[in-house]
């Protein structure tokens, strides 16, 4: 038996015991993907070096503990630790729907209370929110045919998932449900015109062989976040706890930098695979990061209560308008 | 408890309980919670337990298997099937093993429009079989085509599990497709080799019936009734997916309603056929969907615990030459595929494998279609293949003996196309090569 | 008594399965209205693709206990033509036994999840945000069915045996 009872109540003892602790890790992509392959063990081995009598073992993606129980599993220490995604969380720590509107860096984050704010919120639901594990880069729209303004998405046929389907209907164009297997076949034969996408991954997919023009207008921030079970979180003594804090932070620093790598890199793959950059002249541009950003704010206004909505407003706004 | 000791006793426990004739979705969930409770702790393993059976079983990608599931059986119940049977059957004269090669023939044809190989053979399962046992047809000549046939709707473009592995793979999609067509008609032609040997060989299990001398004309006039309008169904739906009007998931639902416009235009599509199909329909697409559950979190339970980890990655500090490890990498896989399902295969292994194939300079599109190979010939190959476990439920009254006896022969011919592909990778890089020119 | 119950077990058993035959028919028609209304209007029932999913869940549960009723899982008799009709009884009461025990956990712990999932409000990531209790709650109540679908096999087995019956029972394992 290796579940987490006991971990949890093997207590402290950094020096002492020499008692190794196992920290089981679970991340949300497949192991192997753009996303996660280095990304996840740079965190992972920075972690091991660190810490003494730790031993971290990356129990896999999605085959190992699918999507849309990760969270829960993280939440019900199955797991120790989360590099989870997306919006499960967000009926049970509703703020964590406001983390795709951050303009922040993630230091900037800690500096201004955001982050406290959600970790706040993540303790109650049974989880210590150490960081996030994605960050500088958002979504673009990758089309067939060529927009040059709002007004030429109006019935494009677009890939669609529950977190872009407002955007796509605000900005007149078709959402089309498909699977991801599907995308390919869907571009290819015309099914659809387009998807949303951050940069990094559509080539790898193979998607942009099938795909003419990307909208060189990122919108909205990753919602990756690193979450630990809070019990195993506090089988740490406090010094370790402080330092698990600090290696995230750290760690975020150089994510950063290896994102900001890999797209620049990757502006320039994409072109060569033959995509074309669309840049919106400063006017639509101007028209749709504001219908994008209000799209996005109105769907977390029907998720927070009006005091919670006008604190991420605080957090998130404040420099920025 | 360490992996391998882990490996074995889940998979003694699973074969314990399959032997004593625990229906099979009843024996997943068995072992999963008694593993839930062991790894996790009772609570709340055995909730994610129910998590696990939510999770598996609403994803969009299994739709198709009702939809083809219920277009299968109206155009059974409906009687279209038998009667198209029949008519292309006029043709076919003498031919030894003719239902069996024309079971075959559909499959092919079929796999051009799904990408399931689970809905092609079931669709396969209950239209073929009936009528070919009443012709007197054996097993061998009905179950084993028709297993043979539902594999090549991963191998025939569209290919839900084709696109998966290409882009988990790192693959160019676009060229996996094409890659894979002409190993998938060489499965095609070995299978319908064989069935043709074999009735000439054993005619009792292809019996030659007494045919009457049938007149140009009358071959024609069935032909026009029976054939013509199922091809122009099939058209439309190939139609829309080509012109991007459906998806192919979506296309499943198309073709049944293309298959109730063709009972109606029989004048079979009354509340009788309605009621038998759907019926037949929510029987087999409720039994699968059950063992789907199953043994998808037994997957995942073999992945949590580092089995399957382990057992891939023995490979990598192995020092052998490029050509065994491959043949390991193969027997792993086959080895996985005798007890897992097609997707948590791919999941698991092409992580550790494409930086391998990179490693030993194996050329990735020609490694990527071994392992589809592969991955197909699992889902036929007892124990536990799904569509083992399809063709079960589409004919309950046979024993799951003899559809595993019907199955061999065709395992080992897939093997014999791997070893071809193996000696000459042309077979899958030929095509991709003239198309890229 | 145990006749009326059984009766009422049958009628839950078919209302389900009806309620199967009724899903498969409302996917079926909803996906072709899809591809219509988006060929002919541009427009995207977004609906259309969370609601299939949720029939995959609901079909193996509302059908779980009537093809146990009708002997119909799929099973590997692997060794049935061997088995003496002393070890097969033997077996059977065993596999019953398992069933019964997949059955309880399946209901205890499915309806401790949906209450779970009703307490903190979770809903379905998707555009319909469906709370998820009304997803899994198919999980516990099909178990429940299946359940007693299990003890009514016990109970015909034992009872049969003991008037040495010795077959002519329906279903069964
Ligand atoms: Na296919
Ligand atoms: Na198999």
């Amino acid at each position: 038996a290796c579940g987490t009872t006991e971990s949890s109540n093997s207590g402290a003892g950094a020096d002492g015991s020499g008692e190794v602790r196992k920290i089981k890790v679970a991340t949300f992509l497949r192991t192997d993907h753009l996303y996660t392959r280095d990304n996840v063990n740079m965190w992972i081995e920075k972690m091991e070096e660190e810490l003494d009598n730790v031993e971290i073992e990356l129990i896999g993606g999605p085959e190992a503990v699918p999507e849309d129980s990760l969270f829960s599993s993280a939440q019900s220490g199955i797991v120790d630790v989360a590099f989870f995604f997306g919006s499960d969380s967000r009926d049970i720590v509703p703020r964590s729907e406001s983390l795709r509107l951050s303009p922040y860096s993630p230091s900037e984050e800690r500096e201004n209370g955001y982050s406290d704010w959600l970790a706040e919120e993540y303790e109650q639901a049974g989880l210590t929110y150490l960081g996030r594990w994605l960050g500088g880069f958002g979504y673009h729209f990758w089309t067939n045919k060529e927009v040059n303004s709002i007004e030429d998405f109006k019935g494009l046929k677009l890939r669609s998932n529950p977190f872009y389907l407002d955007i796509i209907q605000n900005l007149n164009a078709t959402p089309v449900n498909t699977l991801p297997g599907e995308v390919y076949t869907a571009l290819e034969r015309n099914m659809v015109d387009g998807f949303a996408f951050p940069l990094l991954g559509p080539s790898e997919d193979g998607w942009t062989e099938v795909t003419k023009y990307i909208i060189d207008e990122p919108f909205a921030e990753q919602s990756a976040v690193i979450l630990m079970n809070s019990d195993s979180f506090s089988q740490f003594t406090e010094e370790e706890q402080e330092k698990i804090m600090a290696i995230t932070a750290e760690y975020e620093e150089e994510m950063l930098k290896h994102f900001a790598d890999l797209n620049e890199k990757e502006m320039e793959n994409i072109q060569a695979d033959g995509v074309s950059v669309i840049k919106l002249s400063d006017e639509e541009s101007k028209k749709f990061h504001e219908l994008v950003n209000e799209t996005i704010w109105k769907q977390l206004e029907d998720f927070l209560d009006e005091e919670e909505f006008e604190k991420a407003k605080g957090f998130l706004l404040e420099e920025s308008q | 408890m360490n992996w391998v000791e882990t490996l074995i006793i889940i998979v003694a426990a699973l074969l314990l309980l399959l032997m004593i004739r625990t229906p099979v979705a009843i024996a997943f969930t068995f072992l999963n919670i008694i593993t839930a409770i062991f790894i996790w702790g009772g609570e709340a393993g055995l909730i994610h337990v129910i998590q696990s059976i939510e999770g598996s079983l609403t994803s969009f990608s299994l739709v198709p298997i009702p939809l083809f599931i219920f277009m299968g059986e109206m155009m059974f119940q409906s009687g279209i099937a038998p009667k198209m049977i029949e008519a292309v059957d006029k043709w076919f004269g003498r031919l030894p093993g003719r239902l069996s090669l024309m079971t075959v023939a559909g499959g092919t044809l079929l796999s051009t429009l799904t990408g399931s190989s689970m809905g092609s053979t079931a669709i396969l399962g209950s239209t073929m079989l009936p009528d070919m046992r009443n012709k007197g047809y054996k097993d061998p000549m009905t179950i084993g085509p028709i297993l043979a046939s539902g594999v090549l709707a991963a191998m025939i473009p569209p290919s839900s599990m084709g696109v998966l592995l290409a882009s988990m793979g790192g693959l160019s999609i676009g060229d996996f497709l094409i890659a894979i067509i002409v190993p998938g008609l060489l499965m095609a032609t070995i299978a319908a080799v064989y069935l043709i040997i074999r009735a000439i060989i054993q005619p009792d299990l292809a019996p030659t019936y007494e045919i009457k001398h049938i007149s140009l004309k009358e071959k024609l006039s069935h032909t026009v009734i029976y054939i013509l309008p199922l091809g122009l169904i099939i058209f439309l739906v190939i139609g829309l997916i080509f012109l991007g009007i459906a998806t192919p998931t979506e296309s499943a639902a198309l073709g049944t309603l293309g298959s109730a416009i063709l009972a109606a235009f029989h004048g079979r599509l009354n509340m009788e056929t309605m009621k038998k199909s759907l019926v037949g329909t929510i029987k087999i697409t409720g039994k699968i969907l059950f063992v789907i559950a199953g043994s998808r979190l037994f997957s995942e339970i073999l992945s949590f615990t580092g089995v399957t980890r382990n057992l891939i990655s023995i490979v990598q500090d192995i020092n052998l030459a490029p050509i065994f490890i491959l043949l390991m990498l193969i027997a792993i896989l086959l080895v996985l595929g005798l007890f897992m399902d097609g997707l948590s295969i791919l999941m698991i292994s092409l992580p550790i494998y494409m930086p391998i194939a990179g490693a030993l300079g194996f050329d990735p599109l020609w490694f990527g279609v071994l392992i589809l190979v592969c991955i197909e010939i699992g889902f036929i190959s007892p124990p536990f293949g799904l569509g083992l476990f399809v063709m079960k439920s589409v004919t309950k009254d046979t024993s799951m003996g003899r559809i595993y006896a019907a199955a061999f022969p065709f395992v080992a011919l897939y093997l014999a196309v791997i070893a071809l592909i193996i000696l000459f990778p042309d077979i899958a890089l030929w095509l991709p090569s003239i198309m890229s020119d | 008594m145990v006749k009326k119950l059984s009766r009422y077990l049958d009628v839950s058993e078919n209302f389900f399965a009806f309620i199967a035959a009724l899903l498969i028919l409302f996917i079926t028609i909803s996906i072709i209205l899809e591809v219509v209304f988006r060929l002919f209007f541009n427009i995207s029932f977004s609906w259309v693709h969370e609601l299939s999913e949720y029939t995959l869940l609901y079909l193996p549960f509302l059908t779980a206990a009537w093809l146990l009723r009708y002997n119909d899982h799929i099973v590997i008799d692997l060794i049935e033509p061997i088995l003496s009709p002393r070890v097969k009884y033997v077996l059977d009461i065993i596999i019953i036994l398992i069933g019964i025990f997949v059955s309880v956990i399946l209901v205890w712990f499915g309806f401790i999840t949906v209450a779970d999932y009703f307490s903190s409000g979770l809903r379905s990531q998707t555009t319909l945000k469906i709370p998820k209790g009304y997803i899994a709650i198919i999980i516990p109540l099909g178990s429940v069915l299946l359940l007693f679908e299990f003890i009514r096999i016990l109970y015909r087995k034992v009872f049969s045996a003991q008037n040495l019956a010795g077959n002519g029972e329906e279903g069964g394992i």
